[in-house]
């Protein structure tokens, strides 16, 4: 991507986002445009269509609780970040729930990106989800298996804070939920991702789980469990009431060999006791709960900041794309959280970093690793440089 | 990492294990949970380790059975490719060695990090990654036990693929003749000259082949799904169709199945066509379907209908030849004028009586108005002569049906008319002439020409005697029944008379 390739509206006007998309334009015939919207402005997608539209540019974009702008969340405005040459997208509505309609559209997937790949770069598949679709990690394995190491995966999750449904994907025409927005970026070297989360010993198994379900705990209703280690382990007396309230700062961790911990944010709770987090867990999963988890920020940050470098080399005046947990902005508070962005900015020395709240976001902390669906991360990533 | 960790990946693994029934999945689900909990990006299995020694070079070749997360060795899966012996032979082992995975194939060839796990006696589980994954676990030993029943669990799946390859291979070898069967069905449903239409037990259209298309003009589209009665049958039809098809639908049976009949069908464009209709019967799904074939006998009813009227046209030409014939013999005798003519009157109406063919009735028409042509061979003034004739004269007279039965013989009729005529005079008791027949030796319509000849010439004057009348005549032959005259013929004529009102016609 060239310099100055993003930029944020404060306001949605016709005329300075025609302007500039002219501008563009005059300089990339091919281009189109990545647009980042906040959730408040979910009503603006069709006007902004209109307006790609009218300057005949290419057009993909979502929807975020809200945007991450100079260290700050926005909740008005608009990000466009600009491709050069518009890469191969796809927008997938309506996607199975199922394992075998998952391993379907992950080999419809496949083939249609096989087909896009050239043989020489590097490539990034972004993925943008709606948060709201239960089986990603499953998605994600499959398309593992169709795609393996010849991509990088990066993603996040689109959609609302209060996770109800809500047309979040979009392109040109269409605005879709439920579904996936397919970015192939070449030449593009992949993303770092980052939690910091720890780990504490103590261990559960979600004995009985159904997709982003968890129903069982050490083979007890889930919420009860839940609700005896919380209050074991920091007297907080979690109820139906202030569930979610409490949810955010007692997340699930996903324990792997590496230390490596995959957060899962409880986010809802059904009426027989089953808990709903944003991103599948394994059937006897070992999870621990992640009591008021402390977050290693400087670890977090340097990890990111050392990924992309290690990537594609110093950062200074470059353009940077970040996701930023929205189950992270709620368990540090938003000072906190901000703090993080502000700091990240000043390690890297970026000229713009844009960026959005996300509901989940996808990656791997290795290089070519094992694509996988994590919450309460930073995903961040050049979009200036492949 | 705590004990309970360790155990639970164990059991996760094994639940991953059990839960499979093929050999594929099952080594793709194995590698996918294993590169999850190891941090190791990718990794294969090969199933068959060669027995051989390595070649100079240290390399096997062996088959990859699975791979996962590197894009060049799942595309090498199912191939048999070069691996170094090191790397695959050997107790379970965690390392890097650059040198050894450098000879991998290429561009599998930039791991540096390995992670080798014997499937116990059936192969090899290898993971890949660039650097060594941080872990604490003791990979090497954790998943022995892991191993032990995966080997167990790839063998039942082979067992498993193996059964269901040959229950498909089965499966695969009837749909392959079923859709032989079927292709050859459908060349000969589509080359065939006759409509094949087969309806449900609703009487809904369900197969309708090319033949059906163009003697009734309606495609195939246009009709399946239809009600069958409403689009071919004629109205006045249809109601004894749709009666007859709601017994058909519970019992397969009707009037018409098993036969063919010939029938009015409508076509597409709103005309009748004659058609022959074969029904038969087939139970479909537990459901009666009846199948039809159906041929145009249009141009059969046309060239019927021709030959009927050419027929019909030479029949009356021969009536008239025949009829102009017995005028010639009867305008030779005054006496006799008209006689056959009655003869024939009243031999019709006693072979109706007696319920004869119309075939016979016609023959019998026939002769009749010929039965005396024979006297065209005798003198008129014999024929004209008042009074008793001599024996000579008598002998002339009695030659008639011997030469009516010269005159006709040479004619082709589809009726024995020649014969009638040469009978018409031969009495059941053998008195007749001129062969003397007895009576299972003279034909029916001889019989009934006899009885019809002896009742109008007694009714009638001749120049030898004024006209018995009616009575006479029938007493005549009521006495005579049995022994001149059949009983059943003589009834008959009496009861036309007496009962049916028969008179002659001028």
């Amino acid at each position: 991507m060239n310099s100055t390739s993003i930029h944020y509206f404060p306001s949605l006007d016709d005329e300075v986002i025609e302007t500039l998309l002219d501008s563009w334009k005059t300089t990339y015939p091919l281009m189109g445009v990545f647009a980042l919207l906040p959730e408040a402005e979910q009503g603006e997608v069709e006007w902004l269509q209109s307006v790609c539209a009218r300057r005949k540019v290419a057009l993909v974009g979502a929807v975020f609780p809200a945007l991450v702008e100079n260290g700050e969340f926005r909740t008005q405005g608009l990000w466009l970040l600009r491709f050069d040459s518009m890469p191969y997208v796809a927008l997938h509505e309506n996607l199975p729930h199922d394992a075998v309609g998952a391993a379907r559209v992950a080999e419809q997937i496949g083939i249609q990106i096989r087909a896009q790949i050239n043989d020489d770069q590097q490539v990034t598949l972004f993925l943008l989800f709606d948060a709201l679709v239960p089986n990603i990690s499953t998605l994600l394995d499959e398309l593992y298996l169709q795609l393996a190491n010849r991509v990088h995966y990066v993603g996040a999750n689109a959609g609302s804070e209060t996770f109800q449904p809500m047309p979040c994907l979009f392109d040109n025409a269409r605005t879709i939920q439920n579904g996936v927005l397919l970015m192939l970026l070449q030449p593009h070297l992949g993303a770092i991702l980052a939690h910091g989360y720890c780990a504490p010993p103590k261990m559960i198994s979600a004995t009985s789980t159904e997709g982003n379900r968890i129903r069982q705990i050490d083979w007890r209703p889930a919420f009860e469990v839940y609700q005896e280690l919380v209050r074991a382990q920091s007297g907080v007396e979690v109820t139906r009431e202030n569930f979610y309230q409490h949810a955010v700062h007692f997340p699930f961790g996903i324990i792997r060999a590496n230390h490596e911990v995959l957060v899962r944010i409880p986010v809802a709770l059904e009426e027989d006791g089953s808990l709903f987090c944003v991103g599948e867990v394994p059937a006897n999963a070992v999870l621990t709960l992640l009591e008021a988890p402390k977050i290693d920020s400087q670890h977090t940050l340097q990890t990111l900041v050392q990924g992309l470098t290690g990537l594609n080399g110093e950062l200074v005046d470059s353009e940077i794309l970040l996701f930023y947990c929205a189950g992270r902005r709620l368990h540090l508070g938003l000072e906190a959280a901000s703090n993080e962005l502000r700091q990240f900015a000043k390690l890297t020395r970026a000229t713009s970093i844009a960026g959005a709240l996300s509901l989940g976001e996808i990656g791997s902390s290795l290089q070519w690793g094992y694509p996988l669906f994590h919450n309460a991360a930073l995903v961040v990533t050049r979009w200036d440089k492949g | 990492m705590e004990h309970g960790y360790i155990l639970s990946i164990l059991y996760e693994m094994a639940l991953v294990i059990g839960g499979e029934v093929s050999v594929k999945p099952l080594l793709t689900r194995m590698l996918q949970r294993m590169l999850y909990h190891t941090s190791f990006p990718a990794g294969f299995v090969c199933l068959a380790l060669p027995p051989s020694s390595a070649d100079s070079a240290g390399m096997l070749e062996v088959r990859i059975d699975a791979a996962v997360g590197d894009y060049e060795l799942a595309g090498l899966i199912g191939q048999t490719v070069r691996l170094p012996a090191q790397l695959l032979r050997g107790a379970a082992e965690r390392g890097e060695d650059v040198a050894l995975l450098a000879t991998l194939p290429e561009k599998v060839n930039r791991y540096k990090a390995y992670l080798r796990l014997p499937i116990d006696g059936q192969g090899v589980v290898v993971l890949l990654a660039p650097h060594l994954p941080d872990t604490d676990l003791p990979l090497t030993q954790l998943f022995q036990p892991v191993m032990a029943n995966l080997a167990k669990a790839i063998l039942l799946c082979s067992y498993h693929d193996a059964y269901t390859g040959s229950l498909i291979a089965a499966r695969d070898a009837s749909q392959l003749a079923l859709a032989g069967s079927e292709e050859k069905f459908r060349a000969i449903s589509a080359a065939a000259l006759d409509a094949l239409i087969m309806v449900d037990n609703n009487s809904v259209l369900v197969y309708w082949n090319p033949a059906a298309e163009r003697i009734l003009g309606y495609r195939a589209d246009e009709v399946l799904g239809k009600p069958l009665h409403q689009l071919l049958t004629p109205q006045r039809y249809q109601s004894s169709a749709i009666q007859g098809f709601n017994a058909f639908r519970s019992t397969g049976q009707g009037a018409m199945i098993g036969k063919t009949i010939e029938i009015e069908a409508l076509h597409k464009d709103g005309r009748e066509i004659p058609v022959e209709l074969s029904i038969s019967s087939l139970k479909l799904n537990e459901h009666w379907h009846a199948v039809g074939i159906l041929r145009d006998i249009s141009e059969r009813k046309e060239a019927e209908r021709e030959r009927l009227v050419g027929q019909q046209k030479l029949e009356k030409a021969l009536m008239q030849i025949i009829e102009t014939i017995a005028a010639t013999v009867e305008m030779r005798d005054a006496y006799t004028a008209g006689h056959q003519r009655r003869v024939a009157q009243l031999a019709v109406a006693i072979a109706k009586e007696l319920q004869l063919s119309e075939a016979q009735v016609e023959g019998i028409h026939l002769a009749g108005v010929v039965h005396d042509v024979g006297k065209i061979r005798v003198p008129a003034e014999i024929l004209s002569k008042p009074g008793k004739l001599t024996e000579t004269e008598f002998r002339l007279i009695k030659e008639h049906s011997q030469s009516g039965y010269e005159i006709l013989k040479s004619i082709d009729f589809p009726w024995p008319i020649a014969k009638i005529v040469l009978q018409h005079h031969e009495r059941l008791d053998g008195s007749g002439y001129p062969q003397a027949l007895r009576s299972d030796q003279i034909l029916l319509e001889a019989k009934i020409v006899a009885v019809a000849d002896v009742v109008e010439s007694m009714k009638s004057h001749r120049p030898y005697r004024p006209g018995l009348g009616l009575d006479v005549a029938l007493e005549e032959i009521a006495q005579n029944k049995d022994t001149l005259f059949d009983p059943t013929v003589v009834d008959a004529c009496i009861r036309l008379f007496r009962e049916r009102g028969f008179n002659f016609s001028n």
